[in-house]
C-alpha cells in the first residue's frame, strides 16, 4: 500500500475583483515555493495586485516575438518575479529532430528573460508529412512510447536543445489518451535514464499522472499515482525533480481529458502531498489554461500547495537545495544535474 | 533529425545508437510517429489503429483516444485562427469560421510549433471554398486581419536624424526610401477597410454594409505603431506612390511613377510621425 497524504480543507479565496487584497507573506525568499502561470487575462490585475508568489510560469512560444505588447508585460514582471519558460513546441519526442527555427526563439527569449527554469514536454508533434516532402507540428503533444529507440531520440534532441541554450532543461511527464504495447522502460525509468544519459531534470505533473491511472483505468488511481512516485523516488538521483505541476482535469466523451480548466482534484492534493514526502519542497506550480478564472482562485490553489507544501516536506527523507543557482536563491530546489 | 545509420555523437548517444537493432528501432518510431500523425490529419479518423502503432487500446479505446487528439489540435489551431482573423469570424459566423478553420488544419498543417504563424495561407483556403464563393471580399477581407495581425511581429522603427538629412541634402536620384518592415499595402477590388470597420461591433448594421459592398475597392495601408496595427485607405495617388517606393530603384523614379497630385509633403510629414520609413539610402 503506497503511503500518501489527505489534503486537508483549507481557507479559500473570495474572489471579488481587480481591487482586492492579497493576504499571502510578503515574502521575496520563500522555503516552500509556489507559482502560478500567468495568462494573458491576468496580466493587468497581477500587475496592480503584485502576488507573493515565488516565480510565475509562462507558455515560451507566447513570448517569441520580442516586439510584442506581451513581451513588454513579461519583462515588466520579470523585474519582480522569477519566470519559468515552459515550452510546448519543441517536440523533443520526435524521430525526425527539431525544428532550428523555434529552438532559435527559444534561445533568444532566454537571454531576454533569463529564467529560473526551462521546460517542454515528453511527447512529439513534428513528422513527416504524406510523401514526406515537408514535415509538420500537430501543435499537440503526442505521445511516445518508452523504448530504447525514443530514449535515444530524446537524447539526441534534448543534448543539441542544452547545447544551444547552455543549461539544462527540464522534461514534463505526460498525460497520454493512447496506451502502446511495446516498452522497455517503466515510465520513471525511463526519466531517470533520460537525465542520467542527458542532465536533463524533469518537471512531475501530479494531474498528469492521475490522468493516466484514471484512464487505464486502474482500481484506485491515487495508488496508482503513489506508486508512480514511490519507484520514481527509489530509481532517481537526487535534484531529478526540478519542479512540479498540479492541475486540474475533466471527464469529456469517455477519457478524463487534461484541460487544465477546473480546481486541483483532492485526489491530486493527496497524491501531491505524496511527492512533498517523498521529494520534498520542490517549486509547485498551479497550471490554469481553459475557462480562466479570476486570480484570486489561482492564488488560492497556490496558497494550499504551499500549505501543503510546508506541513509535509520535512517528511522527506532528503531536501536537497542548490545554492549556486538562482533558483537557489529564490528557495528553490535545484533543477537538473547531469 | 536522427539518423539511424549516424554513428554515435557525445556522450548522450548509448553505444546502443550504433547498433543494427537501434537504428531498426528509431525507423520504427519514426515511422509510428508518422502513422499517428497522419490519423489525426486525416479527414476523417481510421475506427482501427494502424498496426505500425503497436498499441495495446484498440476499438472504442483507440476512437476515443484518437478523438481527443484530433479535438486538441484542431481546438488550439481554431483559437489563434479566431484572434489572427477576427473580421473573417464575424463575417462567417462561428460555425462556419471553425469549419473552415478545420479544412485549414487539415489542408494545411502547421509547420512550426508556434502557432502565430498558422493564418499565414488561410487566405487561400478561403478562396478553395467554393460555398464561400458567394461572398467575394471574404479573401481580401482575410488577407487585411493578416496583414493587421502580422505587421506586429516586425520591429518598430523609426528612421534617424541622418535619414531625414539625407533627403534634404542629397539628390533623389541617388536615394532611396525603405518602407519600415511593419507596414504592408493591402489592395483589393473590395472596400475592406469599412467592411472591417463594420464587423467590429457587437450589432452588424446591414443597411451600412449593403451600401458599402457597393463602394469601389480600397488599398489599405497597414501599420505598426507602438504596440497597435493601424489601418487606412488610401488615395489612388498614395497608393501609387508606396507601389513606386517597394519598386523603384529610386526616389527620383519614384516620383516620376508617382501622378502629381500626391502631396509628398504631407506623406513625408506622417510617414515621420507613424513610423512608416526604416531609412534613407544613399546609392
Amino acid at each position: 500500500m503506497a503511503v500518501r497524504g489527505k489534503a486537508a480543507a483549507l481557507p479559500r479565496f473570495v474572489c471579488a475583483g481587480s481591487d482586492q487584497k492579497v493576504m499571502f507573506m510578503n515574502e521575496s525568499v520563500h522555503p516552500y515555493p509556489v507559482g502560478i502561470g500567468l495568462r494573458q487575462p491576468h496580466y493587468q490585475v497581477f500587475r496592480a495586485m503584485h502576488p507573493d508568489v515565488s516565480f510565475i510560469e509562462v507558455h515560451s512560444e507566447n513570448f517569441f516575438n520580442p516586439h510584442d505588447a506581451a513581451t513588454q508585460v513579461l519583462a515588466s514582471v520579470r523585474a519582480d518575479y522569477p519566470v519559468s519558460l515552459h515550452g510546448v513546441g519543441l517536440s523533443l519526442g520526435s524521430a525526425c529532430g527539431i525544428d532550428p527555427q523555434h529552438l532559435e526563439q527559444l534561445a533568444a527569449l532566454v537571454a531576454r528573460i533569463d529564467p529560473v527554469h526551462i521546460s517542454d514536454h515528453a511527447s512529439f508533434a513534428r513528422a513527416p508529412w504524406q510523401q514526406q516532402s515537408r514535415v509538420i507540428h500537430a501543435s499537440d503533444l503526442l505521445p511516445v512510447a518508452f523504448t530504447q529507440a525514443s530514449l535515444a531520440i530524446f537524447c539526441s534532441n534534448i543534448q543539441q536543445v542544452q547545447e544551444r541554450l547552455r543549461c539544462p532543461i527540464l522534461l514534463e511527464n505526460l498525460s497520454t489518451y493512447l496506451n502502446f504495447a511495446d516498452r522497455d522502460f517503466s515510465e520513471p525509468a525511463f526519466f531517470v535514464e533520460l537525465s542520467r544519459r542527458t542532465g536533463c531534470g524533469l518537471l512531475l505533473d501530479v494531474n498528469n499522472l492521475m490522468v493516466n491511472a484514471i484512464n487505464a483505468p486502474v482500481a484506485s488511481p491515487l495508488d496508482a499515482v503513489c506508486a508512480w512516485l514511490d519507484e520514481l523516488f527509489e530509481l532517481a538521483p537526487a535534484g531529478l525533480v526540478g519542479e512540479i505541476h498540479l492541475a486540474g482535469h475533466s471527464k469529456q466523451d469517455g477519457l478524463v481529458i487534461d484541460d487544465h480548466s477546473t480546481v486541483v482534484s483532492a485526489d491530486v492534493w493527496s497524491a501531491y502531498v505524496h511527492a512533498v514526502r517523498r521529494f520534498g519542497p520542490i517549486p509547485t506550480l498551479i497550471e490554469w489554461d481553459a475557462q480562466l478564472p479570476c486570480l484570486g482562485i489561482l492564488l488560492d490553489e497556490a496558497w494550499q500547495a504551499r500549505t501543503l507544501m510546508e506541513r509535509h516536506a520535512a517528511e522527506a527523507p532528503f531536501v536537497h537545495f542548490s545554492s549556486h543557482s538562482q533558483a537557489g536563491a529564490i528557495g528553490m530546489t535545484s533543477g537538473a544535474q547531469s | 533529425m536522427i539518423d539511424p545509420d549516424a554513428s554515435p555523437c557525445g556522450n548522450a548517444l548509448s553505444s546502443a545508437e550504433s547498433s543494427a537493432e537501434s537504428s531498426a528501432g528509431v525507423h520504427a518510431e519514426k515511422q509510428r510517429q508518422q502513422s499517428l500523425v497522419a490519423a489525426i490529419f486525416s479527414l476523417y479518423p481510421p475506427v482501427e489503429p494502424s498496426p505500425d502503432l503497436r498499441l495495446l487500446w484498440q476499438g472504442q479505446r483507440w476512437r476515443d483516444g484518437i478523438a481527443a487528439y484530433r479535438g486538441n489540435g484542431l481546438t488550439h489551431a481554431t483559437a489563434a485562427l479566431r484572434i489572427q482573423f477576427p473580421t473573417v469570424l464575424v463575417m462567417l459566423g462561428e460555425a462556419a469560421f471553425d469549419a473552415v478553420c478545420a479544412r485549414h488544419w487539415r489542408t494545411r498543417p502547421p509547420e512550426q510549433g508556434d502557432l502565430a504563424k498558422i493564418g499565414t495561407a488561410f487566405a487561400q483556403t478561403i478562396a478553395e471554398v467554393e460555398e464561400l464563393s458567394a461572398w467575394p471580399w471574404l479573401t481580401d477581407s482575410a488577407r487585411l486581419d493578416w496583414a493587421f495581425w502580422h505587421v506586429l511581429f516586425d520591429p518598430p522603427v523609426l528612421p534617424t536624424p541622418d535619414d531625414l538629412q539625407r533627403l534634404v541634402n542629397v539628390d533623389p536620384a541617388g536615394l532611396r526610401i525603405h518602407l519600415a518592415a511593419g507596414t504592408r499595402l493591402v489592395q483589393s477590388a473590395w472596400p475592406v477597410l469599412a467592411l472591417r470597420q463594420l464587423h467590429r461591433g457587437p450589432e452588424i448594421d446591414v443597411q451600412a454594409l449593403q451600401a458599402a459592398l457597393q463602394l469601389s475597392g480600397e488599398c489599405v495601408w497597414v501599420w505598426r505603431e507602438d504596440f497597435e496595427a493601424w489601418g487606412v485607405a488610401l488615395p489612388a495617388c498614395e497608393a501609387a506612390w508606396i507601389n513606386a517606393l517597394q519598386s523603384c530603384p529610386s526616389l527620383d523614379a519614384a516620383f516620376d511613377a508617382t501622378p502629381d497630385e500626391m502631396d509628398f509633403s504631407a506623406w513625408l510629414h506622417n510617414a515621420i510621425r507613424h513610423g512608416w520609413i526604416d531609412r534613407v539610402q544613399v546609392l
